[in-house]
């Protein structure tokens, strides 16, 4: 007989492999139904362009702080706000999703850890937030000129940018874990919670991601402050789309006037990695105790 | 786990339920629900369902163990706390050495669970062999064992020639076949079964249930918690039974040692057809009659058979007889029988295992 897994046996292969095991799963069932997937793909590119057009009849927007034009300030926006929405709302989407299938209690069963698992559930929606993200950035450069108008970014800004979104979707992953806790501290299983009410409404308000943060009232403008989407935004766009001078120079969110001796890009950088630190070990300590809550109830399983 | 320590021991083990007068999760689903049930959780009151109430035994390593028990008796919900899906409210419960509680991720490396209705946790996209290949990969299996342990684990549920195909596809049977193929990916020390045979022909189930006992447990010497409503099963499987009514554990011994129990009454089987009100308060109030319970049906029409405990089997078949009659039900067989652990049940609780008085 044997003494059952060893915890030994479970390194950082197995972790890659169950991410990669979860990947393929999603993508078979993403591919299964061709006809829907190709109207997918319509429906982000459609939308992309009723965006972009609405955009053309606007007035000029305050965008010269970031030293280029609408086409290519909005194309950021909404390629960087996909990837961030989708680390909002993967958690809690894909908690639910295996609860409503009755999955959770047998994944719950094996031996992966609780960061693992939600990985494993969320990493199907970053597909597709990633095909999102193509058809944003193609169709903007390709349809409306973005980025035309902005000088390629040098190595140095380039990696600081992937270190921005890699501090922004921590940020929101935090979030997103403390999304799905509400699943089982609220009993909010029933396609919404309050977390991602609250953050969704200011994302989608104030954070910049339609236009600039500057042209809000003042009071929205420091409700933007609270969600990370903002400072990501506001730096990712400093560093891909301005030139050298702008991206170290003008304020553009409140928050900058509190540190005047901070360039604004690197207050926005220190925001989002405490931003991030909190929220996820905040959203884990959460979401740990939902499961709790979920396993002292009898709550795991849609039927006990 | 030290030597002749028990593979699992638990101790008082207690779960409550509170249950709330709440509106189903489904019929308020959208932006508002969250809102709804908390608005619930603050205005009706809790009510507190006891299903586990301090429950001691020990399982030696290697004993095939039954857990035998009517609908909510606390089977599964033990199970579950054992398998660290539930957080028992007292008691304590080790598993291969592990606290539940305290080591629940090392608990979940010691064991498997099987259930019945698992089968909803399989992609009905992928195939067969895709479905237990992602659990394989979860399990930690490595890659190059995981091709030959899916191959044998589908050979031993005769699912070999469907592994291309998907759980859509698939009759009831064969999805619970496809759920003991994924149980039987891996070897862990302890094996939880609830219901395992469940949906499955009279063929299969002794195929599996001779794969399981012969193989699993004797063999290579796995520790089996089982559960079953099929009291043959238990019978002729369990080394020992546990019997547990309304979240307490009843009686513990080996299957022969409880039907000792009840040698002291004579029992009856009568068969019968057609569907009556009140046949079995009828049957209870006659003279000499200890106890009784519906062992099968009655389905609309179809048959149905009575075992009852009595004084005399002699002299009560031919009340029962008469009086199943003057409910309009016509008797097809009466029979003497030996005592069973549903018998054993009865007695010890006041109730059948499937509809008694």
């Amino acid at each position: 007989m044997t003494g059952g897994l060893a915890r030994s046996s479970l390194g950082w292969r197995y972790h890659w492999r169950c991410i990669w095991t979860f990947a393929r799963r999603e993508l078979r069932l993403w591919t299964y139904f061709r006809v829907n997937f190709t109207l997918d793909l319509l429906v982000v590119f459609t939308n992309f362009i009723i965006y972009m057009i609405i955009a053309s009849f606007r007035p000029a927007a305050p965008t010269a702080v970031y030293g280029a034009g609408y086409a290519s300030f909005l194309t950021v926006g909404l390629a960087v706000n996909t990837l961030m929405a989708t680390a909002v709302a993967g958690p809690y989407t894909g908690l639910m999703d295996c609860w409503q299938n009755n999955r959770l209690e047998t994944l719950m069963m094996s031996p992966i850890s609780l960061p693992l698992f939600i990985t494993g559930i969320s990493v199907g929606q970053y597909a597709r937030a990633l095909m999102r993200l193509c058809i944003y950035l193609a169709g903007g450069a390709l349809l409306f000129g973005a980025f035309a108008d902005v000088a390629g970014p040098t190595l140095a800004r380039g990696a600081s940018a992937l270190l921005v979104l890699g501090l922004a979707l921590s940020a929101c992953t935090g979030l997103g874990l403390a999304a799905a806790s509400m699943v089982y501290l609220v009993d909010a299983r029933g396609g919404s919670d309050p977390v991602r009410l609250v953050v969704d409404t200011l994302s989608g308000i104030a954070a910049g991601v339609y236009f600039p943060v500057q042209v809000l009232p003042g009071w929205l403008q420091w409700l933007a402050c609270l969600v990370p989407q903002t400072y990501a935004l506001d730096a990712l766009r400093r560093l891909l789309l301005s030139p050298p001078a702008v991206a170290l120079g003008a304020p553009t969110l409140p928050v900058h006037a509190l540190a005047p001796g901070l360039p604004p890009a690197l207050l926005d950088v220190l925001i989002l990695a405490a931003y991030a630190l909190l929220a996820l070990r905040g959203g884990l300590a959460l979401l740990k105790r939902g499961l709790d809550s979920a396993r002292r109830d009898g709550r795991l399983s849609t039927w006990r | 786990m030290a030597i002749g320590e028990p593979a699992v021991s638990v101790r008082g083990l207690s779960k409550h339920f509170r249950v709330r007068r709440g509106v189903p999760v489904e019929s308020v689903m959208g932006s508002s629900h969250w809102l709804t049930q908390l608005v619930i959780r603050t205005r009706s009151p809790e009510q507190r369902f006891t299903a586990l109430d301090g429950v001691s035994f020990d399982i030696a390593p290697g004993e095939f163990f039954g857990l035998l028990g009517p609908n909510g008796a606390g089977k599964t919900t033990l199970l579950k706390c054992l398998a660290t899906l539930l957080r028992p409210d007292g008691g304590t419960a080790v598993v291969n050495g592990h606290d539940v509680c305290a080591s629940p991720d090392l608990v979940r490396l010691s064991v498997t669970m099987i259930g019945s209705g698992q089968w909803v946790a399989f992609d009905w996209g992928l195939s067969v062999r895709e479905n237990l290949q992602f659990f394989a990969d979860l399990y930690g299996l490595p890659p190059k064992s995981a091709h030959g342990r899916i191959e044998e684990a589908l050979e031993v549920v005769g699912l070999s020639g469907l592994i291309d195909a998907t759980p859509q596809t698939l009759s009831s049977g064969e999805r619970q076949r496809l759920v003991l193929a994924k149980g039987f990916l891996l070897r862990t020390p302890v094996f939880f079964m609830d219901e395992p045979a469940a949906n499955l022909d009279p063929r299969g189930t002794a195929d599996i249930l001779h794969y399981i006992r012969h193989d699993l447990a004797r063999l290579e010497g796995v520790t089996v918690i089982y559960t079953s409503h099929r009291l043959e099963e238990v019978e002729e499987l369990c080394d020992r039974v546990a019997i547990l009514d309304r979240g307490r554990l009843v009686a513990l011994d080996t299957p022969r040692r409880l039907v000792r129990l009840v040698t002291d009454v004579e029992h009856l089987e009568v068969d019968f057809t057609g569907t009556a009100a009140g046949v079995l308060e009828r049957v209870a109030a006659l003279p000499g009659v200890r106890g009784l319970d519906l062992a099968s049906g009655p389905v609309a029409g179809s048959a149905g058979t009575l075992r009852i405990q009595c004084e005399s089997a002699e002299r009560s078949s031919g009340d029962v007889v008469t009086a199943l009659g003057g409910l309009g039900l016509s008797v097809t067989a009466v029979r003497a029988s030996a005592p069973r652990l549903g018998d054993v049940f009865l007695r010890l609780t006041g109730r059948g295992l499937h509809h008694g008085v």
